[in-house]
């Protein structure tokens, strides 16, 4: 079955001044229909990026952009106009992704009249129903609005054209974490109600662990590991992916973390192109790792790319 | 008691009273935790005890001592002298901390010239850079912030933090701005420099599970008051507080492993440091 | 609205004095005391007395009614100059700022030669070449004021342009016009309107004093600046009303834009956009 939306080959290059940043380095990436996939990474891993090429608010340097089977990677604004319906952001912060003059119903209704929405005045109160807000709030602006409130009317404000497919990129990062979980609640509703499909980015794993069956981790550009999140999490392949779950606090654990794994000091600026990206960092580094990093299937829609990924022991298993 | 120690402290803007009777006790050498909301007064708190409150802010009752010393009074809660009392405070945004137009190793020294030392601060400023896990840090010490990374330069604001020699650390959401990865290798540094210099901490968070990891003992704060503390692990399996507990459920639904990934690999494969032969 | 006042001390004063001077414009253009352009050989070089309060001119012209008259002439053309270099320079300073490529280069250069000229010797310039009369002048003046105006939307358009918001916009199938009218524009033009609320004063300045070197607007007028040419010459003599009261007329008018452009910049940093 075709997925709903494929990227293929990737690659997003940014210039600062003579030098060139390439932030997203050959990523193929498909979200089958109704698919929630996560992507994990920290910063200088690409996922931002990578939302925006999806979305087509970037052009992709190289490679391409599926929808549908059509391809938008080259796509004026004006041929994108049926993509815009159906595929939208949901950004960080609501306080600058929102127009900070304008109110709530103005923010809703916009989506709506830009793609002729006849009943706008309808269809803006059905969705302010739908993420669970009073009609009161639609004459305010979002700065007097609360952490969560402001959310939910940018996801309002992204659902309103009935769109298929949501690129999230770290929804509950500015929001308190009482209302993390209601937020994460509301998202994980309006998926099953309207069959959506999400691609969730986030640095936290824990929010990824609760809405997504699928996630992918990225380290500066590349895919580092892809698989159903409670094997990838419980069974991590790639050196990286174990450095990345070891670090995340837990509170089971007395203090001093003796066998957490570490990633060797930063480098500075020396990149290895050829070969693994993390190789300069790796704790489990070979000589094998100058060589592009082949792509182990670990199983079932496990894959790794780490010479490593199949060698070794994992947490579970007894040599 | 020896070590930091807030009693009663209530502090009010204006007609509005924003914390309400706080209570907090910080050993020498060890870490309490304070775990909180935004707007609960966690940072106020660790603002009052440096008699950094903010404009329109006072305490209106209670006090903050250091090693049986009254620092903070309601009549005495902005002072200089509070400063440079042996307790020192890193924030959430290091880069908001660091002065854009020194290079490193001068803001180091300009905290060591502060706190009386003349001589060598050039040579002493490298040293703390160092110990502060910077690899090279006579090179780095040239360096300007702009230049350096988000835990790069957390590191530095902690090697001015503790360049005052503080019996007593604040570190506010020392970690929320950075990766997991830096996040884990940061508190590892702060758990370090407090064995070794026997400072106490007190690490402020929102994320239970970094203060749970970390700390002996943990404070709940909500809207102004502290409404649970007690040892680290008995406030975990039995909260007290709705709030409390709140928390501590987000924390139980993570299915990740308690054993930690990534143990070497059995012997005779690569990686194993017996077999270094094959390096 | 009494609390505004209290608060904001320059929309006080600035208020007061624009309104004031709003109502003399009005009632000395509708209604002058006396003709001011009236020959009254009996009163030559009359000081200030009784019936002609602030005296009169060499032609025997009442002062008075010659300076409520000639103040609305210049309030005129200083709104009227602030609000051309506001439409102009905000509209290019948009487009250019938003679209950035070659013709931001271009424009940007263009802007850079004209601002390297001072600006009312820029004015002065251009006023000579057209020809002196009232649109002249007003021409001159606004093509000096809008590189200023043009450079400050464009800069505050490129902050603007990186915001989430604007992404969102375009996200949600906004066109390019669409984003920069509805959300770049009413976000990056804070500061030109204050600009030009400061213009309007500065312009009367500059006006005037063109009319002072026989520039733009010439005599009979009763524009400010030519009364104080006029009068000038006859200070030394003693008969000091002549240029004094326009001069001081000038100088209330444009104060009063000075405080209503401080108080649009306090309200500018309240918003916090």
């Amino acid at each position: 079955m075709t997925p709903l939306m494929e990227v293929r080959g990737l690659r997003k290059d940014y210039r600062r001044g003579g030098d060139v940043l390439r932030a997203v380095d050959g990523i193929d990436l498909a979200l089958a229909q109704g698919e929630a996939v996560g992507v994990i990474g920290e910063s200088g891993s690409g996922k931002s990026t990578l939302a925006r090429c999806m979305t087509r608010l970037d052009r992709p340097t190289a490679g391409s952009v599926f929808f549908q089977d059509t391809d938008v990677t080259g796509l004026s604004d004006r041929a994108l106009r049926s993509f815009r319906r159906q595929v939208q952001p949901v950004f960080q912060d609501p306080l600058t992704s929102l127009n900070p003059r304008w109110n709530v119903r103005q923010l809703i209704a916009e989506p709506l009249r830009i793609h002729g929405e006849r009943e706008v005045e309808r269809r803006v109160a059905e969705v302010l129903r739908e993420v669970g807000l009073g009609r009161e709030l639609l004459t305010r602006r979002p700065a007097n609005l609360s952490g969560g409130e402001r959310q939910r009317v940018a996801i309002a404000r992204a659902i309103a054209t009935r769109p298929t497919v949501l690129i999230l990129d770290e929804p509950t990062a500015s929001v308190d974490m009482s209302m993390r979980r209601a937020l994460l609640g509301l998202l994980k509703r309006l998926r099953s109600e309207h069959g959506l499909t999400y691609l969730y980015i986030s640095h936290d794993i824990r929010t990824i662990e609760e809405t997504c069956s699928r996630t992918v981790v990225m380290y500066r550009g590349r895919i580092a590991e892809e698989g159903p999140t409670g094997d990838l999490l419980a069974s991590p392949r790639h050196v990286y992916t174990q450095v990345l779950i070891s670090a995340i606090p837990r509170a089971g654990l007395a203090a001093g973390r003796p066998d957490r794994l570490k990633a060797r000091a930063e480098p500075g600026r020396q990149l290895s192109l050829s070969g693994c990206v993390f190789a300069d960092r790796c704790p489990h580094v070979q000589p094998e790792c100058a060589q592009p990093p082949p792509l182990i299937e670990v199983g079932p829609g496990h894959r790794a790319a780490c010479v490593l990924a199949d060698r070794g022991v994992s947490p579970g298993e007894h040599s | 008691m020896p070590g930091l120690e807030v009693a009663g402290l209530r502090i009010s803007f204006g007609e509005r009273e924003v914390l309400h009777g706080v209570d907090l006790h910080v050993e020498p050498g060890a870490c309490a935790g304070l775990v909180g909301e935004s707007g609960s007064g966690k940072s106020l708190t660790a603002l009052a005890s440096l008699g950094l409150l903010p404009r329109g802010a006072r305490v209106t009752a209670g006090r903050i001592l250091l090693d049986d010393r009254e620092i903070v009074t309601a009549d005495r809660d902005r002072t200089q002298k509070v400063r440079g009392s042996g307790i020192a405070m890193i924030f959430q945004s290091p880069r908001a901390a660091l002065n854009p137009v020194l290079r490193a190793g001068r803001q180091v020294e300009r905290i060591l010239r502060r706190n009386g030392s003349h001589r060598d601060v050039a040579r002493r400023s490298v040293e703390i850079l160092g110990d502060v896990g910077l690899l090279e840090p006579e090179k780095v010490a040239r360096l300007y912030p702009h230049e350096l990374s988000g835990g790069m330069c957390q590191r530095i604001v902690i090697a001015m933090g503790i360049a005052s020699e503080p019996r007593v650390l604040i570190a506010d959401e020392p970690t929320t701005a950075l990766d997991v990865t830096v996040q884990a290798d940061i508190l590892d540094l702060l758990e370090d420099l407090r064995l070794r210099t026997g400072m106490g901490m007190l690490l402020i968070s929102h994320d239970l599970s970094v203060v749970a990891e970390r700390c002996g003992s943990i404070s709940v704060m909500w809207r102004g008051s502290v409404v649970e503390d007690g040892p680290g692990q008995s406030v975990i399996t039995s909260p007290q507080h709705p709030f409390t507990a709140d928390l501590v459920s987000d924390l139980a639904h993570s299915s990740l492993p308690d054993v930690l990934p990534g143990r070497p690999p059995p012997a005779g494969l690569p990686g194993d440091p017996a077999r270094k032969a094959d390096g | 609205m009494w609390a505004e006042f209290r608060q904001h001390p320059n929309l006080a004063l600035g208020g007061i004095l624009a309104g004031l001077v709003v109502i003399v414009a009005v009632v000395g253009h509708l209604a002058p005391p006396d003709n001011p352009v009236a020959i009254n050989p009996h009163l030559i070089s009359a000081p200030p007395g009784h019936g002609h309060w602030f005296g009169a001119d060499e032609f025997g012209r009442d002062v008075l009614s010659r300076v409520v008259y000639g103040i609305g002439i210049d309030v005129v053309i200083g709104l009227v100059v602030a609000s051309l270099a506001l439409v102009i320079g905000a509209a290019v300073g948009l487009v250019t700022g938003y679209l950035a490529g070659w013709v931001d280069d271009i424009v940007m250069r263009v802007v850079d030669i004209v601002m390297s000229f001072p600006s009312f010797l820029l004015a002065l310039a251009i006023a000579v070449v057209l020809g002196n009369n009232l649109r002249n002048v007003i021409i001159a003046v606004t093509i000096a004021y809008v590189p200023y105006i043009l450079r400050l939307t464009r800069s505050a358009v490129l902050t603007v342009r990186g915001a989430d918001y604007v992404l969102g916009a375009r996200a949600v199938g906004g066109s390019r016009t669409r984003v920069m009218a509805l959300h770049v524009l009413p976000n990056a033009v804070g500061p030109s309107l204050v600009q030009a609320t400061l213009m309007s004063g500065w312009a009367i300045l500059d006006v005037s004093g063109l009319s002072f070197l026989g520039v733009g607007i010439q005599p009979p007028s009763p524009e400010l600046g030519v009364q104080v040419a006029q009068g000038a010459s006859y200070i030394t003599s003693g008969q000091w009303w002549m240029s004094v009261f326009p001069g001081v007329a000038i100088i209330i008018a444009v104060l009063a834009f000075n405080f209503l452009g401080d108080y649009a910049d306090d309200k500018l940093r309240g918003q916090g956009t």
